[in-house]
């Protein structure tokens, strides 16, 4: 099609000379991307790899900014944060509320809660009100006494109860999930074989 | 190898070919459709509609205006405590936004008139090990990854027209705009 028209253009610019004078037509909008890398609210390093164009770059500086078309290497500048701020305004005011962690700690070798912490439960069901579309997620942990396969089973069984438990308080069951640790993250690191009542627990996040 | 292949495409005679391809094809679905007696012994008939039963991948958490999931069995309004699968994607109207939370905590936020595809979701809360791709068809996606991330950082990728994004833990903006071109 275009040689065709290119052919023909020559051919009459060859002959009256005047040229092919309709203009092109207009080009159709191409995509552009911007990655923007925001602050770590704990002050952690943190980093974006932007790849396009068969070439990468890594922002880790906050506010830093890659734009990108297709096939090109991208073009890093730094961002003005407060524009920033006001640009994407909208996707800082949807942010959900920060996720609220409780520990309860287990009586040894078992699946009952100390005292204490039996009477965490209803302060945690009525802070579960303040998160829009909650979920409340229930992961448990062992200490290093006994197998890594038996603290798997004995992490989640103690899950299972503090869920069982917060269910009897009133929350809805489909919003809640057991996990199960193991011994693979320890509160306080000990050796293996190591009875240790502050890493026997379940911590429980609302989110 | 392939060159000889491409020939039929390249011929007038190809659109005719594909019509008469699809007809085919789509006889068969038919035909397999209609005789589900036809599937293999043993083969429970939960499992051929195993993929409609949506496995959760996020759920909704603060809903402003109107906000859709469309997926494999068609569109449906998003509201806040609502689930979403991998394979579907999440758009949301003019003035609308919305945000989302992952199985391993990572936390989605969408500016308006967007579309992000959730493609690829897989985590193990007992590993925190899995897998996640996401990508940005248009207009703006801020994330906080979650744990995926910390365990398996070269594991999460977000994909846009022009670029790959990969993360090292981290809170961040993508935009997908248009440009007039010069």
């Amino acid at each position: 099609m275009i040689a065709r028209r290119l052919a023909l253009c020559s051919l009459l610019a060859l002959t009256a000379l005047a040229g092919c004078s309709t203009p092109p037509p207009p080009k159709p909008p191409v995509p552009r991307v911007q990655v923007v890398l925001l602050p770590q609210e704990d002050g952690r390093p943190t980093g974006v790899v932007v790849q396009s164009g068969n070439a990468s770059q890594t922002l880790v500086e906050p506010f830093q900014r890659a734009s990108s078309r297709a096939n090109q290497a991208p073009v890093v500048d730094q961002a003005d944060p407060e524009q920033v701020r006001q640009t994407y305004d909208p996707l800082f005011k949807i942010a959900p509320p920060k996720p609220v962690r409780y520990v309860l700690f287990f009586q040894p070798g078992g699946t009952r809660l100390t005292g204490e912490s039996q009477a965490e439960l209803p302060r945690i069901q009525a802070d579960t009100a303040r998160y829009p579309g909650v979920e409340i997620l229930v992961v448990g942990h062992t200490d290093t006494k006994g197998s890594g396969d038996g603290n798997d089973t004995l992490s989640l069984r103690r899950a299972q109860q503090v869920r069982d438990l917060l269910v009897q308080q009133g929350l809805p069951a489909n919003r809640i999930e057991a996990v199960g640790r193991g011994e693979r993250e320890l509160a306080v690191s000990t050796g293996d074989e190591v009875d240790e009542p502050r890493n026997r627990r379940v911590e429980i996040q609302l989110r | 190898m392939t060159a000889p292949m491409i020939k039929p495409f390249q011929s007038p005679a190809w659109p005719v070919w594909a019509s008469l391809l699809t007809l085919l094809l789509g006889l068969g679905q038919a035909r397999a459709q209609s005789t589900p007696a036809a599937s293999p012994a043993g083969a429970s008939p939960s499992a051929a509609a195993a993929p409609s039963a949506r496995e959760r991948a996020a759920t909704v958490k603060l809903v402003n205006g109107p906000v859709l999931a469309r997926g494999p069995q068609g569109e449906r309004p998003l509201n806040s405590g609502d689930e979403v699968a991998a394979s579907e994607r999440v758009l949301t109207g003019k003035a609308a936004s919305v945000s989302l939370v992952l199985r391993d905590g990572s936390t989605l936020m969408l500016g308006p008139d967007s579309a992000v595809d959730l493609k690829e979701f897989r985590f193990n809360p007992t590993t925190n090990d899995g897998s996640l791709v996401l990508s940005v068809v248009k207009g703006t996606l801020r994330m906080i990854t979650g744990l995926i991330g910390k365990t398996r950082p070269e594991s999460v990728r977000i994909t846009t027209p022009t670029s790959t994004i990969g993360v090292l833990g981290t809170d961040f903006i993508v935009e997908v705009s248009e440009e007039v071109q010069p």
